[in-house]
């Protein structure tokens, strides 16, 4: 019911990537879209998983994305460190991208292990933000919560434990109600009238 | 996958196998109304009848039955591990309490007692929330930990503040294996 971290590795697939092409071919008619005709050496736009498939068959290199940068990441580190909130992230499938592009070809992004170690980083900071912020939300026992710019991989980390906890909570208190129905004196039939109104 | 659901059964279902067993507790009750042909109910009666105001312990299930307000056979009271003092301490340390000591399925009992007529029904509704939201928090720290750690017993007599895995109720157990179960797995999925 809830995506597992296999499916969203495949949606983040379809994010687009550039590539230098090292072959020449025609316009490819897919079901999914088109691939733009490929001439050797001149960079074109693809989707992820298409890269990555010629990336292992060494047919193309890969341009990385200007977000996956070592410059890039450090700022947004520190904006993520500063910030009590959680920052817009590049791309909504940030850590799937970077974990299939260092899983196919590391050696075609710039210093390719400070980059792997920003990421964790900001994924780490990410995380106990995320951690903290459940744990007050059980604690303080609010009905709903507003959170910007967090992606579906996080997300995925506390979803069973958060819905689930929140789930036996809530009927819990439904139990207050029925309790106080049946203690009153009523019925069950009276009881489950009531309750269904 | 894993299963992410929890089990269906852990809402009030007739068939479900965790409420057939959970309305096995006894509740301690009164009869109020001689009952013929009864005495199997109370094993230390040599008699064949109940007599009136025999103090017996039967099931929820029958308790429910004979309690109906139109003909109140029987007057119930809470089962002790319910009762005023045990109350008072599950408010005031609730991640401590070994629930697995008081009943087999400590929570799912409480929510059958609070449907029986019984002035104590309400109290222990109320105080039902608040246990299992503090063990919960207490709990939501050692489900993430690495599985190298070899049981969070270890960890929690570091830490001291962790919900020990025998004291959980199978309720709070089941939402613990599935949350490290789901962990786990994202974190085999995230091996750079």
């Amino acid at each position: 019911m809830s995506p597992t971290p296999e499916e969203l590795e495949f949606f983040a697939g379809q994010e687009e990537l550039e590539i230098m092409p090292r072959f020449d071919c025609p316009t490819m008619w897919l079901i999914s879209g088109d691939l733009g005709p490929f001439k050797a050496g001149i960079p074109n736009k693809v989707p992820l998983w298409i890269a990555l498939h010629l990336r292992a068959q060494n047919k193309c290199k890969i341009i990385p994305p200007p977000w996956l940068s070592k410059a890039y990441l450090e700022q947004l580190k520190e904006l993520e460190i500063k910030s009590p909130l959680f920052t817009k992230m590049p791309s909504e499938h940030y850590m799937a991208m970077a974990k299939m592009i260092f899983e196919v070809c590391p050696q075609d992004i710039p210093d390719a292990d400070c980059v792997k170690l920003l990421i964790k980083d900001i994924w780490d900071s990410r995380m106990s933000k995320l951690r903290t912020a459940v744990l007050t939300f059980i604690d303080k026992g609010a009905s709903w919560a507003k959170v910007d710019n967090l992606t579906q991989l996080e997300m995925c980390s506390i979803r069973p434990f958060f819905t689930h906890s929140l789930e036996q909570l809530h009927r819990f208190r439904k139990t207050i109600q029925v309790a106080r129905l049946y203690s009153a004196g009523n019925s069950s039939e009276e009881v489950r009238r009531r309750l269904r109104m | 996958m894993s299963s992410k659901e929890l089990k269906k059964s852990f809402s009030p279902r007739y068939f479900a196998l965790e409420d057939i067993l959970a309305s096995q507790t006894r509740v301690p009750c009164r009869t109020e109304v001689a009952m013929t042909n009864c005495g199997f109910l109370d094993p230390s009666q040599e008699t064949k009848d109940l007599a009136a105001g025999t103090q017996v312990e039967i099931p929820i299930w029958a308790a429910r039955v004979l309690s109906k307000q139109k003909r109140a056979l029987i007057s119930l009271k809470m089962p002790k591990f319910y009762g005023e003092c045990y109350r008072e301490v599950l408010t005031a340390e609730p991640a401590v309490v070994d629930l697995n000591k008081m009943g087999p399925y400590y929570y799912q009992s409480a929510l059958q007692l609070c449907a029986l007529p019984s002035e104590q029904a309400e109290k222990i509704a109320e105080v039902l929330p608040d246990i299992l939201q503090k063990r919960v928090i207490a709990m939501a720290d050692s489900y993430c930990l690495h599985r190298n750690v070899k049981s969070t017993d270890e960890v929690s007599n570091q830490l001291g503040n962790m919900l020990k895995f025998h004291h959980m109720d199978p309720l709070e157990m089941q939402i613990f294996t599935d949350s490290k179960n789901a962990s786990e797995e994202l974190d085999d999925w995230l091996r750079f």
